[in-house]
């Protein structure tokens, strides 16, 4: 798809280019914010230290910097501001020719910026350096990142580890490390094309995003990931709120209906009470989701094997739908919105390994749209004004691994020759 | 990730997880009296926990197991367990981590360790072990080392991996110098994409200082790799890696496993590709020491192998069968020989003359007709000879005057009968460079003293160059093939006579040769009309077959029409087409580029590619007998080369479906007897007919044969329908591209398809997507069929559509536009007298549209029926924009399935299914008001319904509930609805108009499936036929004793459904 086709196709790759945003996906986390309000606009205290996990090209990192540090807000914020202070205005002229502008973020005149921020980055991809963002290049799921960023996060709190090779190098703290208020993580693998296995990558990132939020996060703190709502999606879910006081998914509106993609959406950071006590760096070597964690041995003898019964998968008992609430949006329209989970009390706590894929054991978190739905729409194609002028990228790709491949077979020429060598398309 | 039996003499074996822990699995005796065995799975040790995108284990011995992971990040670790040899292991296994080997740019997608290699260290075995990763390199490192190493020896890295130390992709940073600064041996480039695996073949012997390997990509190639090593003079140890060959044996994106296995001199190769396909190749080994200079091992297909002449100071002037196993050839010297092929190819041919006629040194045309054993051979004077193999003897039997261009054999047998071996009688056509006619000539009785010859030279039409020929009706027409795409047909010329052709079409084959044209199958009507199903290939790489009809009624007027088109070789050139004898497969063989290409085309897989150069040089290809295998012959400078084919059967396991993942469904259920076809559209840019199969072990084709691929499209299928009965399939796709389809059944062909129409589009270079249609049939001014179609694109457009099958042409009716979202569904609602439109959107509204007032003008509406009032001729002159009547929120984000239940005259019941995880059930009532009709909306909605997106729904059965007491009745819907979370559920909906708002609404959940399937898209219902009464019913196989549900998404699958 040329540039231009990809303009009409995707008003938000536009958007992002008119407005120098370096990848779409910062669209993403606005509308996650004016929906949930991640960054607390109205306490600015509550937010100032944040975790961006995956972060590159730095999008996120990016809107990160623009509200936190900066102080500027968008969209359907920027609008409200705006009108509040027309209404606070000594002119009494009607605001009529404003038209609502919820959908092109624009920021507003007057800059916020908020005091002691703290924004760590990470990624595996070297990132362009953005204004007063500590940016690491590292493996969010390699146990080497946590002294990374426990590091990044309170220079002052820890030692300089001693440059010996010999004592493997583990930084103790020397006092108590500040916690941090929301982890974000808009992180995903190349998509391979093999299901199972893309489904499975994305959510051992996640769970590594999660072991990382665990360590740093303050109680009562924020947590949003992106998820791919895919196969057993609902076992993750159901793990997610043992350890949040709300867990929601979120489909911002800049992200396509017609991917998986989605965004789970913490709030109120419970810390599970450690049988031994151990908390943050200590914590972080025993994480307690994903893969990575332990087996729970389910005889004496330590075995893990769990037998798992055919039937299990399936549910044949019929079930009527539970009403929940009703309401008349409009004089000729009712509706009403029935469960079919019969489980809608208090979080469960993580339940045995042997019933791990029992239908308790699973739980579908309300879904959320965020942005408004006159906004612009990812999945529709728009007509393009005659004098339309295609933008180049912002931050063109990184380096893609086979950047070197292609550039050989470019050299060579000949029937190879017809490879171009073009741009990596962004999620 | 991996895992690997213990070693020889221990029971169990070791896996490795996607987190790099290592589990034991041991088989021990079961206590329980249900089973035999149980199996215990117990965690060993940990290493570094990254997450893997791939791994290898292999037990080394009873306490040593060495293991190779690769990262998600670019990182390689090799590690080993080391177990107490008593066997006790679980409790005290210790890890141990060799090597950190970064340098990958990618994710590793693959490791491999080599099996032992004895020549590669001087005094102890050594191994390697191969990666390939996202950087498109594969490299080999030297992991010769962890042979024997011991729990004793010091562990080279800390196992917890908390050393701090950068990660991620790229250089290591200054500083690391202890880690990561292994560098691999050697290391190439490969493949035009990712690269998905790696393997090791065998080495059989130990002396051996080369291995070779075959790699797995996305680009749905197999690369054939060879390593060598050689010790220098100064100790150190040169490493040699090399592609030496590639093979493409799937169709679209990826192959996705492979396994090898060692066969006497060949390793057998057996690939799954994302097609679904499962084949098989092999390569030839050369187990010497040493790698010749110059290493040119192909992979060999098995089943062919190709002997070469050995050039001889005459060259072949033309050659071409006389049966199966020999070549008439004529030299440039005048020899006139024949060449027996020996069958098993282990020999070369053996050539005989025949006789010497000078003349024919210079200038030769040869026509076979290797069935019967016959040839024609003609002379630059105009003499032509006739040559029966069975009796070797030569006849002449024309002298026609001038240089013929072109002798063509015609048949007259009909398919239907066996042609005879002994018929005396032929008839062929020649033709000439310069003059525009052509000569008829039929012979009888050479050999004998009833020789008679009989020639007819008529005019041909202006520029029509013939370059194939083939009697149809018995003999009663003569059909002829231009080098510009041309048909003609002649009522067959008995005479001198100036005859015109009464048939002609210039264009069938674009401007391109008709290489060959041949009757298929006839049938005739009750009312005396006869139809012959004629077959014509052409350069263009497509293939038609066209309807002849003759009517009876003694007026003999001719008609012709294409039933069917396919392009099959893309960017080539069919020469031919044939059923095999053998399996009756409908084979075509033709050129792709500089490739002569045999292709089965019943099962939908190239046989075999034969690099020859070209269609421009002289070739000749015999498709072989029950005795004989298929053979192609060609030139290659002054010599033939010969190739045997044998027959394909073996290297073809399973033939797949799409190469992508499917996106639309629909069922035709065919009526008792017939069978169904399911179309489905896919991302690969093709639609697909499948029929459900009822022997799936004897075929290669699983549940599902497909009998047909359109590929017309030029982007990924959005949509497809087929008309109530059958005859239509409507499909959709991007670039606004709709096509209407005729399809029939054609005896001894199968399924015939041909593209009628594609909609008009406003702007030529449009890329917009039609995400849905609808289609209604409506009766034309002549009582014929005709349709009313409904497209939604992704600008929120609507464009409403009548479709005249008569005259393959639509009229734009009216046009209309939602807000800016892009729509996803359109549903005609038609009541009585009264026609709306219901269209969904990616707002999760859905919109309800009036279209009676504006239909009112093209259609008079009665009892549900809209019949039009004037013909249309196809072109636009669209009424007023159609009108929104009203807009219901009942999802919270895109509608992605919906599906209209009719009630009553005013009252539809709509089930849906969003993207935010959602089923709902409106109820749509309607009102006639003196202000103009009032709707009524009532939603239930089922928030918890999947735990993913709800993808499709699909209603798979409605029944009346009457109720006697109050005098009205509710409707139960059963509803199959399934989304990404691969769960296909089945709901029961009872609806009730009757009672207010959203009371009279209930929804029952029954019923929960796993779906193999993954990204569900579609769901398709092949539908039970009546009342099953036969005893028979119930014989596996027998089809449609009960309602299918047909899953489609990243494959397909079908379930049964019983009530």
């Amino acid at each position: 798809m040329g540039k231009s086709s990809k303009d009409k196709r995707d008003a938000y790759y536009r958007l992002a280019k008119e407005q120098n945003w370096r990848a779409r996906s910062a669209f993403k986390l606005i509308q996650i914010d004016e929906r949930f309000d991640l960054f607390e606009h109205e306490n600015p205290d509550n937010v100032t230290r944040v975790v961006d996990l995956c972060a590159a090209p730095g999008s996120w990192s990016q809107v990160l910097s623009r509200v936190l540090i900066k102080g500027e807000s968008f969209g359907r914020r920027a609008w409200l501001e705006k009108k509040r202070q027309e209404q606070q205005g000594l002119e009494a002229t009607q605001a009529t020719e404003d038209k609502m502008d919820c959908d092109e973020p624009t920021s507003s005149a007057e800059l916020k910026p908020r005091k002691n921020v703290k924004i760590v980055s990470i990624d595996l991809q070297p990132m362009a350096p953005l204004e007063g963002i500590t940016t690491l290049k590292a493996d969010i799921t390699h146990p080497s990142t946590i002294p990374l960023l426990l590091r990044a996060l309170d220079p002052e709190a820890y030692e300089q580890p001693a440059v010996s090779s010999d004592s493997p190098a583990a930084p103790e703290a020397v006092r108590e490390p500040h916690p941090v208020d929301l982890v974000i993580s808009d992180g995903a693998p190349d998509v391979t094309g093999l299901h199972d296995l893309d489904i499975y990558i994305q959510s051992q990132l996640l769970y590594a995003a999660l072991n990382l939020a665990m360590g740093v996060l303050r109680p009562g703190g924020k947590f949003v990931a992106k998820i791919f709502r895919g196969r057993d999606v609902d076992l993750l879910y159901a793990q997610l709120r043992t350890v949040f006081e709300r867990v929601s998914v979120a489909k911002p509106r800049s992200s396509r209906a017609s991917s998986l993609e989605a965004f789970v959406v913490c709030e109120g950071f419970i810390p599970p009470i450690s049988d031994s006590g151990v908390v943050g760096m200590a914590a972080l070597k025993n994480p307690l989701f994903g893969g990575a964690a332990a087996p729970v041995p389910v005889s004496a003898d330590g075995n893990v094997g769990v037998e798992v019964r055919e039937e299990i998968d399936e549910l044949a008992d019929a079930r009527k739908t539970a009403s929940i609430s009703t309401d008349t949006p409009t004089s000729n329209h009712t509706t009403e919105v029935r469960h079919l989970q019969t489980t809608t009390s208090s979080p469960a706590q993580p339940q045995k390994l042997t019933n791990k894929f029992a239908v308790e054991n699973r739980w579908i978190p309300s879904f959320i749209a965020c942005g408004d739905l006159s906004a612009w729409d990812s999945d529709a194609t728009y007509t393009l004004p005659p004098d339309y002028v295609n933008l180049d990228p912002i931050q063109p790709p990184t380096a893609p691994p086979y950047r070197q491949a292609l550039e050989l077979r470019k050299l060579k020429g000949g029937a190879y020759g017809k490879t171009k060598f073009g741009p990596v398309s962004q999620a | 990730m991996s895992g690997c039996a213990a070693a020889a003499g221990h029971c169990g074996g070791f896996l490795i997880t996607a987190n790099n822990a290592l589990l034991s699995l041991e088989v021990t005796e079961s206590n329980s009296p249900e089973r035999k065995t149980d199996i215990s799975v117990y965690q060993l040790v940990t290493s570094v926990k990254s997450i893997l995108y791939s791994a290898d284990v292999i037990a080394l011995s009873a306490s040593h197991v060495l293991m190779a992971a690769g990262t998600v990040f670019g990182e390689i670790i090799v590690w080993s367990c080391f177990l107490s040899d008593d066997g006790l292991h679980k409790a005290n296994a210790v890890g141990s981590i060799h090597h950190f080997f970064t340098g990958h740019e990618g994710s590793i997608f693959n490791v491999r360790i080599s099996p032992q290699i004895l020549s590669l260290n001087p005094n102890q075995p050594g191994r390697f072990l191969a990666s390939c990763s996202d950087d498109r390199t594969v490299r080999i490192w030297d992991i010769s080392d962890c042979e024997n190493k011991t729990a004793q020896d010091p562990s080279a890295y800390a196992t917890d991996g908390y050393d701090l130390r950068s990660t991620g992709f790229g250089p290591v940073g200054a500083g690391d110098q202890t880690v990561g600064s292994e560098s691999c041996v050697v290391q190439a480039f490969g493949h035009a994409a990712r690269i998905w695996g790696v393997y090791f073949r065998s080495i059989q012997n130990k002396d051996q200082t080369h291995v070779g390997l075959v790699s797995r990509g996305e680009d749905c190639t197999c690369v054939m790799w060879d390593l060598s090593w050689q010790k220098s003079s100064d100790g150190a140890t040169r490493y040699e890696f090399t592609e030496a060959s590639s093979i493409q044996p799937h169709i679209g994106k990826h192959i996705w496993s492979l396994d090898l296995h060692r066969l006497d001199s060949e390793t057998v190769a057996y690939t799954g590709g994302a097609d679904g396909a499962l084949k098989r190749f092999s390569i030839k080994e050369n187990d010497d020491t040493q790698l010749p200079v110059r290493p040119a091992p192909e992979p060999e297909i098995p089943g062919f192998q190709r002997k070469r002449k050995q050039p001889t100071t005459d060259r072949a002037r033309a050659f071409a069968f006389v049966s199966p196993s020999c070549l008439l050839c004529v030299s440039t010297n005048g020899q006139v020989q024949l060449g027996h092929m020996d069958q098993t190819g282990r020999s070369t041919t053996s050539w005989e003359v025949l006789r010497e006629v000078p003349d024919l040194g210079s200038f030769a045309v040869i026509s076979g007709l290797p069935q019967k054993g016959l040839a024609l051979i003609g002379n630059s004077r105009g003499l032509i000879q006739i040559y029966d193999h069975a009796a070797r003897s030569f006849t002449d039997v024309a002298t026609i005057g001038s240089r013929p261009l072109g002798l063509f054999f015609l048949e007259t047998n009909s398919p239907s009968t066996q042609p005879s071996k002994t018929a005396k009688e032929i008839t062929f056509l020649v033709c000439y460079p310069t003059k525009e006619e052509a000569t008829l000539v039929t012979a009888s009785g050479w050999n004998s003293d009833s020789f008679k010859t009989h020639a007819v030279t008529f005019k041909l039409p202006s520029t029509f160059v013939v370059c194939s020929a083939a009697l149809i009706f018995e003999g009663q027409y003569l059909m002829i093939g231009s080098k510009a795409g041309g048909l003609a047909v002649y009522q067959t010329p008995k005479n001198d006579e100036t005859s015109e052709p009464t048939l002609i079409d210039r264009r069938i084959h674009g401007r391109e040769f008709v290489n060959h044209i041949h009757t298929v199958s006839s049938s005739s009507g009750s009312d005396g009309t006869q139809s012959d199903f004629v077959l014509t290939c052409g350069r263009d790489g497509t293939y038609c077959l066209h309807e002849m009809r003759l009517d009876g009624n003694k007026t003999d007027t001719l008609s012709m029409r294409i039933v069917h088109r396919t392009a099959s070789m893309i960017g080539g050139n069919i020469e031919g087409a044939y059923v095999d004898e053998l399996t009756g497969d409908f084979m075509l063989y033709g050129f792709r580029s500089q490739e002569w290409v045999l292709r089965n085309e019943s099962k939908l897989t190239d046989i075999i590619n034969i690099a020859s150069g070209g269609f421009r040089r002289d070739w000749a290809f015999s498709p072989g007998s029950k005795d004989a295998n298929a053979c192609f012959v060609w030139r290659d400078d002054a010599s033939l080369v010969v190739t045997h084919i044998q027959p394909d059967a073996s290297h073809l396991l399973r033939a797949g479906g799409h190469g992508r993942e499917l996106k639309a469904v629909d069922v035709f259920s065919a009526p008792e007897g017939g069978r169904s076809l399911i179309a489905t559209g896919a991302e690969d840019t093709t639609v697909r007919l499948f029929a459900p199969t009822s022997l799936v072990s004897a075929s290669p084709w699983g549940t599902f044969e497909c009998v047909r691929v359109l590929d017309t499209h030029k982007s990924g299928i959005q949509q497809v329908s087929w008309s109530k009965d059958g005859k239509y399939l409507f499909t959709s796709a991007a670039f606004e591209e709709f096509f209407v389809w005729r399809v029939r059944a054609v005896p001894s062909f199968g399924i015939a398809t041909n593209l009628l129409a594609a909609s008009p589009k406003d702007d030529p270079n449009s890329d917009l997507r039609i995400l849905s249609f609808d289609l209604l049939e409506v009766k034309e001014v002549d009582r014929g069929q005709g349709f009313l179609l409904c497209l939604t694109f992704s600008n929120s457009t609507i464009k409403i559509f009548h479709f005249s099958p008569s005259g393959c042409h639509f009229s734009l009716l009216t046009r209309g536009t939602y807000m800016t979202n892009c729509l996803t569904q359109a549903h005609f609602l038609v009541t009585g007298s009264s026609v709306n439109l219901i269209t969904a959107a990616t707002d999760g509204f859905f919109t309800l549209w009036d279209l009676t007032t504006t239909l009112e003008s093209f259609y008079t509406m009665t009892d549900s029926v809209l019949e039009a009032k004037h013909a249309f001729n196809g072109s636009s002159a669209p009424a007023d924009d159609i009108t929104c009547e009203g807009r219901y929120q009942i999802h919270s984000n895109s509608i992605k399935g919906m599906e209209l239940v009719p009630l009553s005259e005013t009252a539809t019941a709509i089930v849906a299914g969003g993207d935010d995880n959602t089923i709902s059930v409106s109820l749509l009532r309607t009102s006639s008001t003196t202000t103009g009709p009032r709707a009524n909306v009532a939603t239930v909605s089922i928030p918890d319904a999947h735990a993913a997106a709800v993808t499709t729904v699909k209603v798979l059965s409605q029944h009346n509930i009457p109720d006697t007491s109050s005098n009205t009745a509710s409707t139960k819907i059963t509803v199959a609805t399934s989304g990404n979370d691969h769960r296909v559920k089945i709901w029961s909906i009872v609806v009730d108009p009757a009672q207010p708002g959203t009371q009279g609404i209930s929804v029952e959940f029954l019923l929960d499936r796993y779906s193999a399937v993954a990204d569900v898209s579609s769901l398709g219902l092949v539908r039970k036929h009546g009342s099953v009464n036969s005893s028979d019913s119930d014989v596996p196989g027998s089809q449609n004793s009960q309602a299918q549900l047909v899953v489609c998404g990243v494959g397909m699958e079908m379930f049964g459904v019983e009530d």
